[in-house]
Formats: structure tokens, sequence, C-alpha cells
């Protein structure tokens, strides 16, 4: 498949008719199983591939894509002549040849598909054999992909996994939900369920409270409020002026420190490359509470007249059907002094939900509180039906104190965070 | 057996600050799903690979747990077919050139703007047993969005129309719109933020909307109450005011949600949730009206082949249970002495196991005898689904509707939503 595009594409660049070309190809598969009540609902099978390719033609970059080899004349058309409604971006080239990092990593074996469902089974029917159980989700999803480009970037990356599992556990009236992704198979799946057991005991006897003092975000709670954080650090924020800070200005306290990391394999944003061909490195995203850079791919540094070399490694993808974006991957704060799991007289946040109300601009958000409780005098007072309330760039600032050892979920590695000035209501 | 194939066609134009990026796309998919220990779903975007999903749905069907225990309801035999089985031929350049007039109408006041359009041509085929239904799935997009600074202020606003089935669009008539979103945008600046605590609310038609479909709708969607997790689980519980009557209709005008066949091959009929504040009926795929043994409703949906059908909603909207028992706009605002009205949706979540929802507003203002007074930015609300439904106080006559596309289990499908003005007393504001 991709031959085909790369033979067209040469042609076009024979004859001048395109100054540059990039082509992405992308393999998805992933295998799921769905639980609810008492038993396996549903189980499922995906597979997706595809080609997604950038041109530059007289200055402007076109995009487009495809599925199959025999639309690559009219996807690489495509791409060329929609490309001229684009902006003209003098600066910007696709991502010359260099050499990747060279880290290794384990990843679930791609073609063990009865292995996999029955590890995915084993960590539903460790959900299913705990009271109050509601539903659970399983999976296990692969990706590989190419990048050719012509500069000389030939990246091939082989399939790498990620595993999740989420379950919502009823108590009485309440319910909690928990969930952990990782690169592979871990024991720490099985401790889900009753860690949401847990927590839905300790809501049920709760109550609807107001609590004005320290907010302890514990490491759940600090992913979804870090990933709405960030969001304001891209360079299509600040190309299209919709973020107030600048490189510089202090965003957090001056403890904090937020790492992009995606060398580490740790997290499931691991990679060797942005999705440009751009090696991976380890970047200071906020230190010690100052901004010190976006996060741009390519394009937006050409587009936002910043130095491209220095702030590119951002590129990110959500499909090979959709434009390039930026994208962090591994995020990681490093751990502090604090034991702050001592603390006492605080509100525990493990989980809040409906972040897409929060005000991206201004920060301010209101997010009811699926999981939490206040810790009064060593005892847990589950938290009912309230909303933790603040301002997501005043709470950074507010920090007190940062967790002593850090959690892993996800693209997070993060400790948890005492913030002072949110309120409970 | 059922067995899926999808073809799509997609145009997206953005114009954001000025900047037009276009993406238009094909694309293909099958997708199949069997039924034996358990339900097995597979899918590809390789229409060759038809074979191959089949024989992975039965391989996963067999997945057991030793509880087995499941009712589909049998479905009539449907054949239908109204596709063109092709994809009509759009002028981009001029869409473009249209975008790009419609971009000078934003006030230059504004900090970033953007335009989105985008229009989507899907040919559904489904096939199982005797039935076969093929067809055009048609829809446009159309959104506006402003971000207005002033010194650390920033605010932004935007609109939405939809529309559905093919035609010239007239990208004119959303001039309205942009000029809409920048004036908004800026009008915010200067707003306040309100104080936390509890009001008198009232709704305007797209925040009873938005609160209709996300705290009633999804509550009253059958997976949720089979799954033990919606707070409305007794048909017949007075659940909310007398005053009130929801309705998830499979048709109605101008309707973003509007659909003949649901994707399980099912006609879409109208289903009364709640009438009279009495809960009446839920939404149900052949799965949950099997087991709960109820008519089917036709709403099953998916977001594209490879998103297996699940419940959803289509045009969920409330409306005066009794016409004489409603209020004019006007007489709702002047009859309340200290409240906060709520305008424009701006998001929202719930959880519909406990009743917790909360929604914002795009902007707010003060009612105070009887007057709107200072304007407020920055405004959630947040309660509890019953209690709310009890606390509404007075309906409007006026209904009114708007699009959208709703998520759940990591699918979007479009739908309408929308009501009349609604009172609401004791409501959380922060």
């Amino acid at each position: 498949m991709i031959e085909k595009y790369e033979k067209i594409l040469k042609e076009k660049m024979k004859k001048n008719q395109i100054q540059g070309y990039e082509i992405y190809y992308e393999e998805t598969k992933s295998i799921n199983i769905i639980s609810k009540l008492n038993k396996i609902k549903r189980s499922e099978w995906d597979y997706d591939s595809g080609i997604g390719i950038r041109v530059i033609v007289d200055g402007h970059v076109g995009f487009s894509s495809g599925q199959r080899t025999e639309d690559a004349e009219k996807v690489i058309h495509n791409a060329i002549s929609t490309s001229k409604f684009n902006p003209v971006i003098n600066t910007f080239s696709f991502a010359p040849k260099s050499k990747p990092h060279n880290i290794n990593y384990d990843s679930v074996d791609y073609d063990d598909e009865d292995g996999i469902i029955s590890k995915l089974k084993e960590y539903i029917m460790t959900c299913l054999s705990v009271d109050g159980h509601i539903e659970s989700y399983s999976s296990v999803s692969f990706g590989k992909h190419e990048i050719i480009n012509s500069e000389g970037v030939n990246i091939v990356e082989d399939w790498d996994s990620e595993v999740s599992l989420s379950t919502v556990i009823k108590q009485g009236d309440m319910s909690v939900s928990e969930s952990l992704s990782l690169p592979t198979f871990n024991d720490r799946f099985y401790d889900i369920p009753n860690i949401a057991k847990r927590n839905a005991e300790i809501k049920q006897n709760g109550k609807r409270m107001k609590f004005d003092g320290t907010v302890v975000l514990d490491s759940d709670a600090l992913y979804s409020l870090l990933s709405f954080y960030l969001s304001s650090f891209t360079g299509i924020r600040r190309h299209y002026k919709t973020v107030k800070y600048d490189v510089g200005d202090y965003v957090a306290c001056d403890r904090l420190t937020v790492i992009d990391d995606p060398l580490n394999i740790q997290g499931t944003e691991r990679s060797r490359h942005d999705m440009e061909g751009v090696p991976s490195e380890k970047r200071e995203i906020v230190k010690n509470g100052m901004l010190r850079m976006f996060a741009y791919n390519r394009e937006y540094a050409a587009l936002d007249n910043v130095n491209i070399n220095e702030y590119q490694g951002f590129c990110a993808r959500s499909s090979y059907s959709n434009k390039p974006t930026i994208g962090f991957s591994n995020i990681i704060i490093p751990s502090g002094n604090d034991k702050i799991d001592e603390l006492d007289n605080v509100a525990i946040i493990r989980s809040v939900f409906g972040l897409h109300t929060a005000n991206p601009i201004s920060g301010r958000f209101g997010l009811p509180i699926d999981n939490g409780y206040v810790l009064r005098n060593g005892e847990k007072i589950g938290l009912k039906d309230v909303m933790l309330s603040g301002n997501i760039f005043e709470g950074f600032n507010n920090v007190v104190a940062i967790g002593n050892k850090q959690d892993v979920n996800g693209p997070y590695i993060v400790p948890w965070l005492a913030i002072d000035g949110w309120t409970i209501l | 057996m059922d067995l899926w194939k999808f073809k799509t066609y997609t145009i997206k134009i953005t114009i954001q600050n000025g900047e037009v990026n276009i993406v238009n796309d094909v694309y293909n998919g099958v997708s199949a799903r069997a039924f034996d220990k358990s339900i097995g779903f597979a899918s590809s975007n390789r229409l060759s690979d038809e074979r191959l999903v089949i024989e992975k749905a039965k391989k996963l069907s067999k997945i057991k747990t030793g509880n087995e225990d499941y009712r589909f309801k049998h479905k009539p035999v449907e054949k239908y077919n109204n596709s063109k089985k092709e994809f009509p031929e759009y002028d981009i350049e001029n869409i473009v050139n249209e975008l790009k007039k419609l971009d000078k109408l934003f006030t230059p006041k504004l900090e970033s703007r953007s335009l989105k359009l985008i229009i989507n041509h899907t040919i559904r085929s489904y096939e199982s047993d005797d039935s076969s239904i093929t067809h055009d799935d048609i829809w446009g997009y159309f959104s506006s969005y402003g971000v207005a600074r002033s010194g650390s202020v920033m605010e932004s606003w935007s609109e939405r129309k939809g529309w559905l089935g093919q035609g010239d669009i007239d990208i004119n008539s959303f001039s309205g719109l942009v000029e809409k979103t920048g004036s908004k945008a800026v009008g915010l600046l200067s707003a306040e933020h309100a104080k936390k605590g509890k009001y008198t609310v009232v709704l305007d038609p797209d925040m009873t909307g938005v609160f209709t479909h996300e705290a009633v709708g999804h509550a009253c969607e059958a997976d949720a109450v089979i799954n033990k997790s919606s707070v409305l689980n007794r048909l017949g519980e007075k659940v909310g005011n007398g005053l009130i009557k929801i309705t998830d209709y499979s048709s109605y005008p101008d309707g973003f949600g509007n659909i003949m066949f649901d994707d399980e091959g099912v006609r879409s009929v109208p289903v009364v949730l709640i009438n009279h504040g009495t809960l009446k009926n839920y939404m149900h795929n052949t799965y949950t009206a099997g087991m709960m043994n109820f008519n089917l409703t036709g709403n099953a949906r998916m977001e594209d082949y490879d998103s297996p059908p699940i419940i959803r909603m289509r045009n969920t909207i409330l409306e005066p249970a009794n016409v004489k028992d409603t209020y004019s706009d006007d007489d709702i605002i002047s009859n309340i002495s200290k409240g906060i009205f709520l305008h424009g949706m701006n998001g929202g979540s719930v959880d519909p196991l406990t009743g917790s929802f909360m929604f914002g507003a795009k902007e707010a203002y003060m009612i105070e005898k009887g007057e709107l007074k200072t304007h407020l930015r920055d405004v959630t609300m947040i309660g509890n689904i019953k209690e709310t439904l009890h606390n509404i106080a007075a309906v409007g006559r006026h209904v009114n509707i708007g699009p959208g596309f709703c998520g759940k289990d990591g699918q979007l499908i479009r739908v309408s939503d929308g009501g009349p003005m609604i009172r609401v007393d004791d409501v959380i504001i922060g």
C-alpha cells in the first residue's frame, strides 16, 4: 500500500507538482470485554488501517487520507487540490532524517488472541466477583505505524499495546468508578474492583457537606485536571490566542515541575519519535512554576514563527484519517517530600466528572465529585452530591504540599497534590 | 447474525483566524454481531473482511460466565432501500469562498475566531435474517466560535446549526449566528460572577433541552435501568411536577435526531417518557425490550460501522403537559423577585445512577423584582434529577429545539433537544 503512494508522490516531486511529501501508515487492533451486573454482556474485536498523507504545494500544506491501495491517485489528488485553501507556511518542511532513541519495552503479544481474551476475561471475572458490580470494561489495544517523508525519514514502529480496565461498583444507592491503564498486563488490575468497592462504601456512608479547607487531589483526580491544565500550553492554543499565559509566566507554585517524557517506558504514551518522525525527547513544560515552553509540531511551530527545531516533537495523531495535531506524551510530576497521606482535616478527591464544562480559557470550573471524602480526625466522611469549585490556574499556584511517591496510570506518572483555595459545596 | 456495511463521505472545513483547513475523506467498513453465550461484535475497515468479522463475532459470542440469561425481542421483517448509492459532488471552492465572506462578519474585537462546517453522507446498509435496510444518512453541521479578551479576562461564545438531507447549503443564512457569536463573547467580558448559593432559576429553551436530554433522557434509556444505573427505575412513579411531559420523538420538525429505522432494523417510534410528572416508558433496543418485555421503540443507534448499536435518544423534548397551565416568557420572569436566568447551554454531565447533574450556562442574568439585571458569566447549576423535576414551578408556551451530538460509550450521535422556558425553584448555583 505504502509503496504505491510513495511511487506516485515521488513522480509528482520530479515534475515539481509538489515540493515535499509525508506518508503516515497506521494499523490498529483492539479486543475488549464488557460486563454488566452478573454477566459478560459483549465482547468486541476491531481492526482498522489506513494512510494519511501531507504534501507541500507552493508553500501550502495539504492533507488527505485513504484506506485502499487503489484510492492512492484520488487521495493524493485530494491533498494537492485542497492545499491551496490552507495558509502559506514558507518556513515549513517535513522532519529531517535522524536517529531515534533506542528504547526497549515489553508489549502484549499481538498474535496471541486466545491468551488476550483469557486474560481480559480473568480481569472481568474479578470485577464480577465483587458485591455491587454494575459494569466493567477490559481491553487491549494495539497500534503500529510507519512514517516516510521526502526528507529521508523512514520509520517502522512495530505493535505496541495498552491494557485498560474500568469498573463501576455500587453500594446502597451510591456508586463509584475506578480505572487503570498500563502498557501491559499487570497484577495491579486485580486490585481495581476492591478499591472501587471500598470507596463506594465510604460514599454510601457519606453526606452532602460544604468544605473550604485544603483539597488533596490523589493521582486519579489529578490525571483529569492535568489534561485540562496542560491543554492550555499547546502551540495551537497560543497560535489562535486562546490562552492568556506566555512563556516565562508563573502558571504554578514554585515547587511544581511538569515534564513531558515519551522515553519513559512506564507510561502508555511511550514512543521513540513523535508522529511526524521527530526523535523523542524529555522536556520540562513547567519548571518550578514557570511556563518554559509551548508544545508544537513542525507545522504550528512554522505558523507561529517559533524556532521549529527547538519546539517541535509534540506531533500527535488521533488516527491516520485526521490531520496531525499537537499532544503531550507521558506527563510526569516529580514527587516532593510531603507525606500527604498523613494529613488530617483535608478533603481527598479521587475523581471528578464533567470536565468538558470547565472554562478552558479562564480556568474556572465547577465539577461534581464522583469519588472523594473528607478526612477528619482520622475518620473518612464520604462526599455525596457535591461539587468541587475553583480555578485550575489559581489552584496550581496554591499547591501547599507535593506527595512523596508517584502513581502510574495511563500516560500520567504523578504524586498527590494538596491545594488551597478551592471549595467543595 | 447482524451485518452492517457503511460507506461514508465527509467534508470538514475549518476557518480559524482566517486560516482554512479542509479534510475530505471517503471510508468504508463492515461489522457483524453474533449471539451465543454472550454477544460478539467485530468490525474492520476493509469491506473484504466480511467473512473475517463474522468469524470473529461468532468466536467472541462463545465467551461465557455461567450466568447467561439473554432474551431479544423479536422484530418484524423490514425491507427498505432509498439509497442513491452514490455521493453527490460538492463545490468545495465555492463553499470555502462563502465561508470566508462569513468570517469577515465577526467583530474585529475578537482575540480568536473560528467557523466549522461538516457535511456527512453515509450509505448505511443493514442485514439480519430476512430484513434488509439500506438508506442514505445525510447531515450537515455549522458552528461558529469566538474568544474575546480584556487584560487577563478571556471569554468565549459559540453558536451552532444542524440540518438533515442534501440540498444547496445557504451559507449566508448563518450570518446572524456569526455576528451573535462575536457580540456575545465581547459582551461577556464585562459580566460578573454569580454569588454561589441557592436560587430560583429560569432555564431558557437551550438549558431546558440540556436538562431534559442529559438528566432525564439518559436516565430513561432502558440499558441504564436494566443495569441498575438509573435513578428513574420505577415506571408509574411520580418523578416530577405534573406540569411537564417529556417525549423522545423519532421525528420532529427540524429535528437533527430524526431517523426512520434504528440500526437494528426496527422502525423508530416516539416514546413518551414522562407525562404529567409520572414516569411512563423507557427507550429500548431489542435486548432491553426482550429482557423487560416491552415494545420495541427503535432507539438502537451506532455512530459508525465499528460501534455496536446501543440505546440512544433522537429528539428529546420537554413540553407542557397541559397548554392551559403555561405562561408567557415575560410572565415567568416577572413573577420572580430574586433569581437567575440561565441562557445558552455550555455543556453538562450527569450520573444517572444517583441523579446528580451539573450544567454550565453560556451566560446568565440576575433577576431582581421581575426584571433581568446584572449580566453573569461562568455560571453552573448543580442538582438532582428528581428534586429538580419536582421543583419545576412554571412552564412556558414556546418550544424551541437545538441540534447537538450526544456522547455515550465513546460514540457520538446526532440528536436534538429542547423545550420551553421553565422556572425551577431551589437550584444550587456554583
